[in-house]
């Protein structure tokens, strides 16, 4: 695939399998060594650069996704003045050890104050959670960020060098994948395809076995595999958040951070959101994917299935609308076709407008942690009955748990009714959940489901 | 605050913030060959026969046979082989290395490498292991009549896990053959260690191996002694291709390619070295309400080969018996094999795991006796001029009553300890803890005269600019920063006119390795008065070079390895920290609400710079404690090797990291200065587990290992009783 991009100002022109790593183009290909490599799989931070504008970990982009992008590494934004408030700072407080993290954590702060001049604390540690550092224990950075916030006008941006046609020269530079061809073997180019509307990307669907990519944080980390990407960031359709009477309708493609900033995300699905990954993979992380790559583990599934949400499907053969409760066949399995793309997310809205919610996940950290066991609920109390409830249990077995004739025990019940019931609930959902043992032992997520689901019918029945 | 405590901005600080800085992984590639290691996938076995595939043009493969020198890597014995000859000794033994041009087309070829072994038997944790590499033994007064005549026995097993040091630039080596000169760079804390190894493996004279080190990013000990085999392994790889597929220059010299091996971050957690897990088996005994001897028996699990063992044994018993005075003690300790990766250095080196068994049992002990731990802490303390654990003395003030307050203090601990002791119930719980303890500032006994020696120079040129030549290195620690700030404070000339690039053993004497918090003290100290001949013989204009080599202390009691006895340290640094926690009852899960500390490292010879070293290393501390958690699967098998699965700590977990110095200064260190970098994570993990318990209500019996998992916290939860709110 021929690639065309910007970065650091400078035009250029990359040609070679699409789903190589932006982190290897930028710092093999192009030289730019100030990109760090840490781990190649999103969990260090170290190689964070800004795309358009936003951070994204560049180890988990791929550089077909880039074509027509913005790209900027530490090497563009040295030049800038924003970059030297930052670097006065850091020096000031001698944050940078062994510097390893350190373009991350910088291209990591200017993104947090372009768009928020005047963090907190605890914003800045939220902006830079995607970032480890192993040296310093945090302090002296997020000191020295919020000390180049006090310092600094950031709201008056130095964006230009984010755009085209800044570069003095107009550079363009043509380059060719270096890490090439082994002797005997041809060289394996993936294509790659960036379709701007439905209606071709399903037609793209339909003649080529294509692999869906909407964020790639989930692909990227898998990758070796060899189907050319459909890439569905432009595919307008998939890309908005917008009601009607029944439902929130959220595209396929639309980001976690669009979501957290979208007035229309309900509260349940904001606080699952922000418990997802760090900031970095949340830039390009999707609803959809989530969904797509049928990981129980999914914190954005979990929102769907707890709110009973509907998936519409489409390929070039029509579409079809399901509850996500039949879109899976087990751990990794969904109900798509080959030629079929996800579409739509419909959440129900009348749980979420007029009752109460509850989530809970249990992750190994704070920030980059993926779920060991999740918790979403629903409650409603309509005249002093239980009008609707609805849990859901993600990380737990193979597919996420949602389990309505349980809830069924309890809904329609008067509040003092149902408080009685509650130890017969509890019961049956011990009875009913079947934990997978993983990295925690199957007794604890049970146990923890359990008190979750009790703290929450207590929390709402006063039991 | 002296002077010379005044931040400046550190030497190293523009390249790194910039990106600029060239790390070993990101050298051009281009023209270099690629090496990929074929390891044992057995935790022990014979390898019978290695079958490659056939290898295209321009490939080849690098073994034990290929070593022109000796088949051994010099740490402190020299059991670890460059390649393993016949046997393997844990899943991840290095066999061969497979060779070429192309990255991809070498790990495809690695890959398809098939190695046929006879399994032996494995070895894979402490209590089956049955051979020992290291046993020492020292004590003194009446052990066995103490404990006849005790009140009260305490008896426990302390246990502590691996950890990783999780630097985030991964080990890494490129070397290349020419003109007869091996030349290597890469990742790394020691050059004379890697140097050494080299002349060794290669059997080539001293002035036929240099060594450079890149801009490293962290090394925390793991770039002590791994290096040298991974140098040792592509060093060979270098000599072997330059005569396969080398070319000659002009004047008929041999010209090798490049060979470079650097490492994934999977290869780096899964094979390099790591904290050594422990067992202590400690004994008290109890008289009127003191404790009046110690019985204590240390295992370290050494993994499959002797490495740093010795030493780090030896400094994890000597610091045993923590920081109480105990007129009767007996300590032994020894190092096991097993067949799991090497163990080796890690900051600390040793005395994290027997501080974690000491701090806990004290605080057992004064719970048992209803006693506050700190209470029976202080009325135990050792001070000054007592005698150490080996019969050395402390020599200086031993400051941690006064720190104690201090930490008391910022943290409001007595207040919250009340607090928290109280029945609680709630969705929340919490807890604080605190411990005490002591780091020996450089190497153990008398490692600095017999072995290391050092040697440090100061080149002026004709404009007055001075270098520094010293073979220490900076991995972020900040020692370019503070070495040139002690020349020039001594030179009185400005700080930008000193100039520190990294260690070259081509142009840098032996100054000695940079491990045991020794640089700045030891090195330091050296340059300090090296600075101070040079500013005697200053010469306008003129090309000066000065030298300066070490002389022991006249004050110490000389320490005998043998006997164990004598000042195994000239002077300590002290740190005292409280940790507080709050516990989600419904999960288990915990977070870190505070850490309040209090050190002592001497006068800080950059106050920015210590105060970093002081947190990075707490919160090293508090990750050994909790998240960091790697464990060997029946197969002898890592399975925690990638940050998704070995938890570090994100600017989420960690608390604002309250540090306050103190200082005792040390007049044999430069302005006092004594060892900063290991420290401060050495007693965290026992304040941490002391929070737990109280949170948890196990004070009694409680917590007797780490890392704490959530699943446990849940389980003591849910068994006290009345969990959901
Ligand atoms: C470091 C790290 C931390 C993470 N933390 C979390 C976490 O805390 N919680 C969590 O839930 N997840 C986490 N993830 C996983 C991942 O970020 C999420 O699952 C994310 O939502 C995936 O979205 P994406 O757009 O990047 O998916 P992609 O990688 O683009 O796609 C994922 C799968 O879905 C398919 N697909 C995508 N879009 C469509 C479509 N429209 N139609 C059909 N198929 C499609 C793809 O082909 C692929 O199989 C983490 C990942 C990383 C690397
Ligand atoms: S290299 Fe670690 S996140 Fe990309
Ligand atoms: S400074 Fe070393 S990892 Fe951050």
């Amino acid at each position: 695939m021929r690639v065309d991009f910007i970065v650091n100002g400078e035009k250029v022109s990359w040609e070679g399998d699409a789903a190589q790593r932006l982190m290897d183009v930028l710092r093999d290909d192009l030289g730019l060594t100030g990109v760090k490599c840490g781990c190649r799989e999103g969990e260090c931070g170290a190689c964070s650069v800004l795309l358009d504008g936003r951070l994204v970990n560049s180890c988990l982009v791929a550089i077909g996704r880039v074509q027509g992008c913005v790209v900027m590494t530490i090497e563009g934004y040295r030049t800038s003045a924003r970059f030297a408030l930052l670097d006065r700072c850091f020096a000031a407080r001698s944050a940078v050890q062994c510097g390893y993290c350190i373009p991350g954590m910088a291209l990591a702060a200017e993104a947090l104050l372009a768009v928020n001049a005047r963090p907190t604390e605890a914003e800045v540690r939220e902006a830079l959670a995607g970032n480890l550092c192993r040296c310093t224990g945090y302090n002296a950075i997020v000191g020295a960020v919020l000390d180049a916030a006090e310092a600094g006008d950031w709201e008056a941006g130095d964006v230009s060098l984010l755009g085209p046609g800044s570069s003095p020269g107009q550079a363009h530079r043509s380059h060719s994948a270096s890490a090439g061809v082994g002797p005997g073997s041809a060289p394996e180019v993936t294509e790659g395809y960036t379709p701007r509307s439905l209606a071709e990307a399903l037609e793209m669907m339909a003649t080529e076995e294509l692999t869906p990519y909407a964020g790639g944080t989930d692909l990227m980390v898998a990758k070796e595999q060899g189907r050319p990407f459909l890439f569905l960031h432009e595919v307008e359709e998939l890309r908005h958040v917008v009601e009607d009477e029944q439902y929130l309708r959220i595209g396929a493609a639309v980001t976690y951070a669009e979501l957290l900033n979208d007035a229309l995300t309900p509260a349940l699905l904001q606080e699952a959101v922000a418990t997802i990954a760090a900031p970095g993979i949340r830039n390009v992380g999707t609803l959809g994917g989530n969904i797509a790559n049928a990981s129980p583990k999914g914190d954005g599934a979990l929102v769907c299935f707890a709110t009973d949400s509907l998936l519409r499907l489409a390929s070039s053969r029509g579409e079809r609308i399901m509850p996500i409760s039949e879109f899976y066949r087990g751990r990794g399995q969904t109900a798509l076709e080959p030629d079929e793309l996800l579409v739509e997310v419909l959440l129900p809205k009348v749980w979420l407008a007029s009752g109460d919610h509850g989530f809970c996940k249990v992750g190994g950290r704070k920030a980059l942690a993926i779920s060991r066991v999740g918790f979403a609920g629903l409650f409603s109390l309509e005249d002093n009955r239980v009008a609707h409830l609805a849990l859901a249990f993600g990380a737990v077995e193979d597919v996420v748990i949602r389990r309505p004739e349980l809830d069924a025990l309890l809904i329609g019940k008067t509040v003092a009714q149902a408080r009685e019931t509650v130890a017969e609930y509890l019961a049956a959902w011990d009875a009913a959940l079947c934990p997978v043992q993983g990295r925690v032992s199957a007794a604890y997520r049970k146990q923890v489901c359990l008190n979750l689901t009790a703290d929450f019918l207590d929390r709402h029945l006063g039991v | 605050m002296h002077v010379i405590s005044q931040q400046v901005v550190k030497k190293d600080h523009r390249e790194k913030m910039d990106g600029s800085a060239l790390y070993v992984g990101d050298y051009p590639q281009k023209d270099m060959l690629h090496g990929s290691l074929i390891r044992s996938t057995l935790a022990h076995a014979l390898v019978l026969e290695v079958e490659y595939p056939p290898l295209p043009e321009g490939y080849f493969w690098v073994d034990c046979r290929d070593i022109p020198g000796e088949n051994s890597v010099p740490v402190v014995e020299d059991d670890l082989p460059v390649f393993a000859e016949t046997e393997v000794f844990y899943r991840g033994d290095v066999i061969a290395m497979l060779v070429g041009p192309d990255a991809r087309e070498v790990e495809r070829l690695a890959a398809a490498t098939i190695v046929l072994y006879e399994e032996l038997p494995a070895v894979l944790d402490l209590d089956s292991a049955d051979t020992v590499f290291f046993d020492y033994a020292y004590g003194r007064g009446e052990v066995d009549a103490a404990f006849a005549q005790a009140d009260r026995v305490y008896e426990e097993d302390f246990s502590t896990g691996y950890q990783e040091q999780g630097y985030l630039d991964t080990q890494g080596m490129i070397a290349c053959f020419r003109d007869g000169t091996l030349t290597i760079h890469g990742s790394l804390q020691c050059p004379y260690y890697v140097h050494g190894a080299l002349v060794k493996a290669l059997g080539l004279a001293e002035d036929k191996v240099r060594v450079i080190q890149d801009v490293t990013g962290g090394g925390f000990g793991g770039k002590e002694a791994f290096p040298s085999l991974l140098a040792a392994q592509v060093a060979v790889a270098a000599y072997k291709a330059a005569g396969l597929v080398g070319g000659d220059d002009a004047s008929g010299g041999a010209v090798g390619p490049e060979v470079r091996v650097v490492f994934n971050r999977r290869e780096d957690m899964e094979y390099t070295s790591k904290r050594h897990p422990s067992v202590c088996h400690f004994k008290a005994a109890v008289k009127n309400g003191r404790v009046t001897a110690l019985d204590l028996d240390v295992r370290f699990n050494s993994g499959a080969y002797t490495t740093l063992s010795p030493v780090v044994l030896q400094r994890g018993i000597i610091s045993a018996p923590g920081v109480y005075a105990v007129p009767h003690l007996r300590v032994h300790g020894r190092a096991l094999r097993t067949n799991t990766v090497p163990c080796g250095a890690f900051r600390g080196f040793g005395a994290p795991q027997t501080f974690f068994a000491i701090e806990r049992l004290m605080d057992h002990i004064a719970i048992d006796l209803g006693i506050e731990p700190l209470d029976f802490k202080l009325a135990h303390l050792v001070k000054q001029g007592d005698p150490t654990s080996t019969g050395g003395l402390y020599h200086y003030a031993v400051p941690l009553p006064q720190m104690v307050e201090a930490v008391l203090e910022r943290s409001d601990f007595c207040a919250k300890r009340q607090a928290y002791a109280a029945l609680q119930e709630g969705r929340y719980r919490r807890g604080i803890g605190i411990s005490l303890w002591f780091h020996g500032a450089g190497f153990t006994g008398s490692g600095e005269r017999d072995f290391i020696k050092a040697r440090v120079g100061l080149r002026k040129d004709a404009q007055g600019r001075v270098e520094i030549l010293t073979a220490n290195t900076d991995m972020g620690q900040g020692i370019k920063t503070t070495f040139a700030k002690i020349v020039a404070h001594e030179l009185g000339i400005p700080y930008d006119k000193i100039v520190v690039s990294n260690a070259d053993t081509s142009f840098v004497p032996n100054s000695g390795p940079t491990v045991a918090s020794r640089s700045l003290m030891t090195v330091g100290e050296l340059l300090r008065r090296a600075a101070i001949r040079l500013r005697d013989e200053w010469m306008e204009g003129e090309e000066q070079l000065v030298e300066e080599h070490f002389s022991e202390p006249g004050f110490t009691v000389p320490f005998d390895l043998a006997t164990f006895s004598g000042d195994a340290y000239p002077t300590y640094s002290w740190g005292v920290t409280a940790v507080e926690l709050s516990f989600d009852a419904l999960t288990g899960s915990n977070e870190i609400v505070g850490s309040w500390s209090c050190f002592d490292v001497g006068t800080p010879v950059d106050l920015a710079v210590v105060v970093g070293q002081m947190e990075g290393g707490v919160l090293q501390g508090l990750g050994y404690a909790s998240l960091e958690q790697m464990a060997v699967d029946a197969a002898g098998r890592i399975r925690n090797n990638s940050y998704s699965d070995y938890l570090l700590p994100t600017a989420l977990d960690a608390p604002v990291l309250d540090v306050q110095l103190h200082v005792v200064e040390y007049p044999f260190g430069p302005y006092g200065a004594k060892g900063a970098g290991e420290l401060p994570l050495v007693g965290i993990p026992a304040a941490f587990i002391a929070a737990a318990e109280q949170a948890l209500g196990t004070d009694a019996g409680g917590f007797c290992h780490i890392p704490l998992t959530a699943e446990e916290a849940l389980a003591l939860l849910s068994a006290g009783g009345e969990v959901v709110a």
